[in-house]
């Protein structure tokens, strides 16, 4: 009987492991997308500490959407863009936003640049009057692009020379990502916690997934043709994932599609042969930018910078081919899933 | 004859059909677990919950803005009266921790529940 | 070995084997879609070994019959699932034969080999096929392993009192 006893104990608990009571999530709506920030952890769900440290990050995602919006009157940006060239003083979070993205367009070659503002609003994608605009007006847009015209002259200080005009959305949802495991961090020292932030497509996996053996975080990268569903997954742990695709913003005209991914040099859609570009850092704000250059410097030019400059990325092509940099292998256990669909893994 | 019925029998036969009933319990536990829900929201509260079965065949309508329709053990955003179609585009849900958010609307459609082969997509 | 012995020995390993053979008459693949799980008919001839003859022979016998019938119906799983499953129940019946007569009959002793049996063959398939799903089918196995382990378990208390009867010793 006791064996009876034991065997029925195992079973049990076999079951009571596999539930979820390990998970404290909260969603909401900011730097218009949808984000969702899970607490994870034995017993997170009915946890008061786990609850306050959710909405702790969800308020650090909320306090950022004013310092990197462009939109908003009454935000620096607004005002940085509409100062024509004066020099203004803009909040710690946004100095470093923009700090971060003058490194990243240096690096990337201008291959990513955060002020396409003018040609992002010329073409309008995702608004009702998103259309292709003229040659003359895309060039007047461009005349105002180029990272060079950005001046960073500390304490705050930020100058904007020839009509340049700043846009952060490019690296927006990776600093949030970075500044929500910073604040979990800071918070949760004893480690009691790990997160999950989902930011509008960004994942950051930070700590111990409670749910799963060696503790990985299983993150999909989505199918181009439908982002629903994925062609390949990642486990991952203390890394953010970071993809950039043509297929969730764009219109169509005259049966062309035009998405949202410009090409600095031409003011218009990056035609790289590319449907996306997955990239996995330590740095969410890095790979947010990194995912857009090497969407823009497409394939070939994108596998020779990541051998380069070390950066562990996956590349799906409008042929169906699916590439993996050596650095993938590196740092995180990668699986191919897409056969099915057609698509094969080029190694 | 060595079949004469004694107390022990009983309980050896009592053992089994308890470990069996047991085991049954357990499975069945299980695949309540296992089953998945469709969750609608919309400003940030939940408006319907619906456990997805294979006979599931539902319509959703929220005010004429968006459409959801589940199908079997599937989910999707049929219609949005949106500029930007995202949610539209994203397809169809079949497995938990899978989202379609219309973001002008403020809709998110996400199915829960269940085990997962992973646990959040990029894209 | 007495060559009486051994020639019971090959009876009873012959008996075995036609069991086996005879078990596959009862569609049990129709109930539980795992190729390879059975009855265990067989293994009556396995507590009559316990009974009359030693562990040591049962043990044999039950060897020489899962590895002959299996190349006979030419199945890995089966052999497999067959060896585990008699192994198991050889074990469960040798135990519970030292309590017979006191805690038990041998009807109870029969129904333990049989659901230990089916405890066997489960976790092989189990390892066989890397799925814990299999276990779905062990439920529906141990209730069937009561009555089926009842019939073997009469049959063999029958055949036992015959042989009193008769004075046929081994």
């Amino acid at each position: 009987m006791k064996r009876i006893a034991a065997l029925l104990a195992a079973l049990l608990c076999l079951s009571g492991c596999s539930g979820s009571g390990n998970v404290c999530s909260t969603d909401f709506f900011a730097m218009d997308t949808f984000m969702s920030i899970a607490v994870c952890g034995e017993g997170a769900e009915d946890s008061e500490a786990a609850q306050e440290l959710a909405t702790e990050l969800e308020q650090r995602v909320n306090v950022l959407e004013p310092a990197l919006s462009r939109t908003r009157e009454d935000s620096d940006l607004y005002r940085l863009n509409h100062a024509e060239g004066a020099v203004c003083t803009v909040a710690e979070d946004t100095y470093a936003a923009i700090a971060d993205a003058v490194e990243y367009a240096k690096l990337t070659g201008g291959a990513f640049d955060p002020t396409m503002a003018a040609l992002t609003d010329l073409w309008g994608i995702n608004t009702e009057d998103a259309r292709v605009p003229s040659q003359n007006e895309i060039e007047q847009a461009l005349s105002g692009v180029g990272y060079e015209n950005i001046e960073l002259l500390g304490d705050g200080r930020v100058r904007l020379l020839n009509g340049a005009q700043l846009d952060l959305g490019g690296i927006g949802k990776g600093f949030a990502t970075d500044e929500v495991q910073a604040a979990w961090e800071q918070r949760d020292r004893s480690g009691t916690w790990s997160v999950l932030a989902r930011l509008g497509g960004n994942v950051g996996a930070f700590g111990e997934n409670p749910d799963r053996d060696g503790g990985n975080w299983v993150v999909g990268i989505a199918d181009p043709d439908n982002s629903a569903d994925y062609l390949a997954t990642v486990a991952v742990k203390d890394l953010s994932v970071v993809t950039s695709g043509d297929y969730e913003r764009y219109f169509e005209q005259d049966g062309k599609r035009y998405h949202h991914i410009f090409d600095p040099a031409t003011g218009y859609p990056a035609e790289s042969g590319l449907r996306s570009v997955t990239v996995i850092d330590e740095s969410s704000t890095r790979a947010d930018a990194l995912t857009t250059a090497l969407f823009v410097m497409g394939l070939e030019e994108g596998m020779m910078f990541c051998a380069e400059n070390q950066i562990a990325a996956v590349f799906i092509t409008a042929d169906r081919q699916v590439y993996t940099t050596q650095q993938v292998g590196e740092l995180c256990t990668f699986s191919f899933l897409g056969e099915e669909k057609g698509y094969t893994y080029a190694q | 004859m060595r079949s004469r019925m004694k107390w022990g029998d009983a309980v050896i036969i009592g053992a089994v059909l308890l470990v069996a009933a047991a085991l049954a319990a357990v499975l069945a536990m299980q695949a309540v677990g296992d089953r998945l829900y469709a969750e609608v929201w919309k400003d940030g509260s939940l408006v319907e919950r619906v456990a997805l079965e294979e006979q599931t065949d539902r319509t959703i309508e929220l005010d004429g803005h968006n459409t959801v329709v589940l199908l079997g053990k599937t989910a999707k955003m049929q219609y949005a009266d949106c500029r930007d179609q995202v949610c539209v585009r994203t397809g169809t849900l079949t497995r938990a921790g899978q989202v379609a958010v219309c973001l002008p609307n403020r809709v998110v459609l996400k199915i829960t529940g269940g085990q997962s082969d992973i646990d959040a997509i990029v894209s | 070995m007495k060559a009486k012995k051994v020639s019971f020995c090959g009876l009873l390993t012959a008996l075995a084997i036609v069991l086996s053979l005879a078990e596959r008459l009862f569609p049990l693949d129709a109930v539980v879609p795992v190729p390879g799980v059975k009855l265990g008919l067989a293994n009556v001839v396995t507590l009559f070994a316990l009974t009359r003859l030693s562990v040591r022979d049962a043990f044999f016998i039950l060897v020489c019959r899962v590895t002959i019938s299996s190349v006979l119906m030419g199945s890995v799983t089966a052999f497999l699932f067959s060896l585990l499953g008699g192994l198991l129940s050889l074990v469960a019946m040798y135990l519970l034969l030292r309590l017979e007569g006191r805690f038990c009959s041998l009807l109870g002793v029969s129904v333990a080999g049989a659901a230990a049996h089916n405890i066997g063959q489960v976790l092989a398939a189990i390892f066989w096929m890397q799925t814990a799903a299999v276990a779905a089918y062990l439920p529906f196995l141990l209730v069937m392993s009561v009555p089926l382990g009842l019939v073997t378990g009469l049959t063999c208390s029958v055949v036992l009192a015959h042989m009193k009867k008769i004075e046929f010793h081994v």
